[in-house]
């Protein structure tokens, strides 16, 4: 089975808007979804801020659906994410690349989406939401081929 | 409940009946008590109150916020969130 680490950008997403890509990903199965505490504090405290109380409810219902990794931020990873990527995105990609996991899903194309933090993360992968489910619907991935054949997938 | 004329009592009238209107208030009938014409406080059903800090607790109370890896984490901006909504649409 892969895994997926959720950043913030799509955890927040997801919470904001059940229609988007970022939802549907939560209700795809065959695939782990994972995340850490540092991704957590980031979304949660977006959500309090930005969005309405009801969404709060939504984030808990959330989350509840991901693995947390249990893992601390490597202050030394997150210097050699910045030489890739910008500053405020290096936290992330650090957390990301320490998860392990098979793929990174978020929804900054502009920063993370690009050759240098590719190498960077390599062999992982990183991805938006609407990239992974298409992949899923047309090559599928190992351990998920029932999910390409079903195509639609419900909303949560 | 829907606040009306009804159940809007000033403070000074309320002191004489507040026999009654403890009576009154049941479930999610309450009456608000205005001082000098604005709003001051409220007779809730006791049930109604606790079954609302309930409903507080359960939401706020949980929380992943952890103080020390606040510094790691940073408040979106309105144009990302905006750029993230365009970009999560199927």
């Amino acid at each position: 089975m892969k895994t997926i680490f959720v950043d913030s950008s799509v955890l927040f997403s997801a919470v904001n808007s059940p229609s988007g890509g970022s939802s549907k990903l939560f209700t795809l199965k065959n695939i782990k979804l994972i995340t850490s505490n540092v991704v957590l504090v980031e979304s949660e405290r977006n959500v309090r801020k930005k969005l309405h109380e009801y969404h709060l409810e939504r984030f808990f219902m959330l989350v509840n659906k991901i693995k947390i990794i249990k893992q601390l931020p490597d202050d030394r990873l997150i210097k050699r994410a910045q030489k890739v990527i910008v500053d405020k995105d290096s936290v992330v990609l650090a957390e990301s690349k320490k998860s392990d996991a098979h793929f990174l899903v978020t929804l900054d194309k502009k920063h993370f989406l690009t050759d240098s933090v590719a190498q960077f993360l390599k062999p992982q992968k990183a991805l938006t939401p609407k990239m992974l489910i298409e992949m899923i619907q047309k090559i599928g991935i190992p351990g998920s081929e029932d999910i390409a054949r079903r195509r639609k997938v419900s909303i949560v | 409940m829907i606040t009306n004329l009804f159940n809007i009592i000033p403070i000074t009238k309320a002191r004489s009946k507040l026999g009654n209107l403890a009576e009154k208030v049941a479930k999610d009938n309450y009456i608000i008590l205005t001082k000098d014409g604005s709003p001051k406080a409220a007779l809730v059903d006791i049930s109604y109150l606790e079954n609302l800090e309930k409903q507080v607790k359960k939401i706020y109370g949980k929380t992943f916020i952890d103080p020390k890896l606040i510094k790691y984490t940073r408040e979106f901006s309105d144009e990302e969130i905006k750029e993230w909504e365009k970009e999560d649409v199927l």
